[in-house]
């Protein structure tokens, strides 16, 4: 065994990860309480086309990326 | 001014001053193309009206002129100027009980209010066009207090949501300020105010309605859209999640445009935060039937995250950095890839304790020591990694927690955290009681019960 290595971790499956959720079709007619507060337009399949959502890429604030990209040869790809 | 627009001035003088609002409300509809077409000489009219005797008059000239941008082509200062006049000057608790008539307790504007079906609709609208106006003049920033202020004076308490939140959200990303829109977006909403729902107390008629209740989903899903927007940008992940999911699981009948582009940005937020997709609900019946298979490229993108390699993921996020781009998610797209090598990094924490520095870039594939010491400072100045560097040697010496869960600020912070819990806990079984009483939900509830009765006992007959 590498002396650098830790030992390996033991799994606490005690609580599952999805324990802490309420099965919303098991919850009787909450989510209908919910359609009658936000009512949604039944007739049309798709929504909402025309809503605004021309903002600059709001997420590109490092230069990781153009390190990486360069580094491996792909920068003009 | 001309014969017609004097008609209107005398018309909102004479019936406000005669407490007259119901037909004042009545009446005004059918002028608001009178002052569209008039938009030239409407500062002769506001001049005529007071902010606080005449504010539906003054509403309408407002509307009137927004809605005339396009032809008058008017000075932004001024619109600016007007709007944050009426929002600071015109009555604070007019504007408040506007929502909710109902709920008034006092006399005057009980009388006022109750008598103007259309008044919370039209500050709805005023605000929008306002938004819309700001944006296309690339002047968003001026109108943030402007909305912010609006806000405060139409809620009914820190936790009610209004159709202007979405508003503001909007000015904030177009200008990419967003100090004076987050203690908004940090309040979790537990009331929401809607055009429709007023309508309903007042009786309006079905198909505005319809209408109005379409609206209000929109405005509704674009501000958990936009608020997680927000919440990316300031790297505020976890409750970034929790907007999209509020969009993407909103009970819905048709594929709305704003929750598939909140679905891809949930997919992409959810691999930064868990490394994988985080649990949905399974009544967003919406998101298999519509939404996967219009986000083809970011499920590819959580398959390739899966795997853990981060090669394979920078070739497919080049492969489709077009599709990214034009959705505007390329910025979100390389953060997951960053995301991909911080946590290889942190699963080498797992098994090693010391390694070199080129080791390290070896193993979660990045081009030298250099970039993975960058990246290892970056993680120990933030706190997702304990470990120090030997710059002598090159080498990394990776540590447990130092946390011992001993001081008293983890115990104040311990007991915050159970008190913020206790709270929650009031404010679910609140709202629970008032659903359990609400009509509505008592007919359909006991209605549900009736069918599952008669379909598990059907009758059975003997002869």
């Amino acid at each position: 065994m590498d002396l650098n290595m830790k030992p390996s971790l033991a799994v606490d499956e005690m609580f599952s990860e999805v324990a802490g959720y309420m099965d919303m079709e098991e919850s009787g007619s909450a989510a209908g309480m919910m359609m009658d507060h936000m009512p949604t337009p039944t007739n049309d399949k798709h929504v909402h086309a025309d809503f605004y959502n021309d903002f600059d890429d709001l997420f590109d604030d490092d230069d990781n990326w153009a390190k990486v990209r360069g580094a491996n040869g792909n920068a003009n790809k | 001014m001309g014969s017609a627009l004097e008609n209107y001035v005398n018309q909102v003088r004479t019936l406000s001053a005669a407490g007259n609002y119901r037909e004042l409300a009545d009446e005004l509809p059918e002028s608001l193309s009178l002052l569209v077409r008039n938009w030239s000489i409407l500062d002769n009219v506001l001049e005529t009206l007071d902010m606080q005797q005449h504010t539906l008059g003054v509403l309408y000239v407002l509307l009137g002129k927004l809605h005339s941008v396009a032809s008058a082509n008017p000075e932004p200062a001024q619109i600016i100027q007007l709007m944050r006049d009426f929002v600071q000057r015109s009555n604070a608790d007019q504007l408040r009980f506007a929502v909710c008539p109902c709920e008034l307790q006092q006399v005057v504007y009980l009388v006022y209010l109750s008598n103007l079906p259309h008044f919370i609709h039209l500050v709805y609208e005023t605000c929008h066009l306002f938004t819309d106006y700001l944006v296309q003049k690339n002047l968003s920033i001026l109108g943030i207090k402007v909305l912010s202020r609006a806000i405060e004076q139409i809620r009914q308490m820190d936790t009610q949501l209004t159709p202007i939140h979405a508003d503001l959200c909007q000015l904030s990303l177009k200008a990419k300020h967003f100090d004076v829109v987050l203690p908004f977006l940090d309040a979790d909403i537990t009331d929401i105010s809607t055009v429709a729902a007023e309508c309903k107390n007042q009786q309006q008629q079905q198909p505005q309605h319809t209408l109005d209740a379409n609206n209000d989903a929109k405005y509704f899903l674009l501000y958990y859209y936009y608020g997680g927007m927000i919440y990316t940008a300031v790297k505020n992940y976890e409750r970034a999640l929790y907007f999209f999911e509020v969009c993407i699981t909103t009970p819905a009948m048709a594929m709305s445009h704003i929750m598939l582009e909140a679905y891809k940005k949930f997919l992409m937020v959810s691999l930064i935060v868990e490394g994988k997709i985080a649990y949905i609900p399974k009544n967003a019946q919406v998101i298999g039937r519509f939404m996967k298979p219009l986000a083809n490229h970011y499920h590819d993108l959580v398959n390739v995250y899966d795997n853990s390699s981060s090669e394979e993921l920078r070739i497919l996020i080049l492969k489709y950095s077009e599709a990214f781009t034009r959705d505007n998610n390329m910025g979100l797209a390389k953060q997951v890839a960053t995301s991909l090598y911080k946590r290889n990094i942190q699963r080498l924490t797992k098994t090693f304790l010391t390694l070199s520095l080129s080791d390290v870039a070896s193993r979660v594939q990045l081009p030298s020591a250099a970039e993975a010491e960058r990246y290892i400072l970056n993680m120990i100045k933030s706190g997702e990694i304990f470990a120090s560097i030997n710059q002598k040697d090159g080498m990394v010496l990776f540590k447990d927690d130092p946390e011992q869960y001993n001081l008293p600020d983890m115990f104040l912070n311990v007991q915050t955290n159970i008190t913020q819990v206790l709270d929650l806990v009031k404010q679910i079984n609140k709202m629970e009681e008032e659903i359990i009483l609400n009509p509505m939900y008592v007919k359909k509830a006991l209605g549900s019960q009736e069918d599952d009765l008669a379909s598990q006992h059907p009758k059975t007959y003997s002869g």
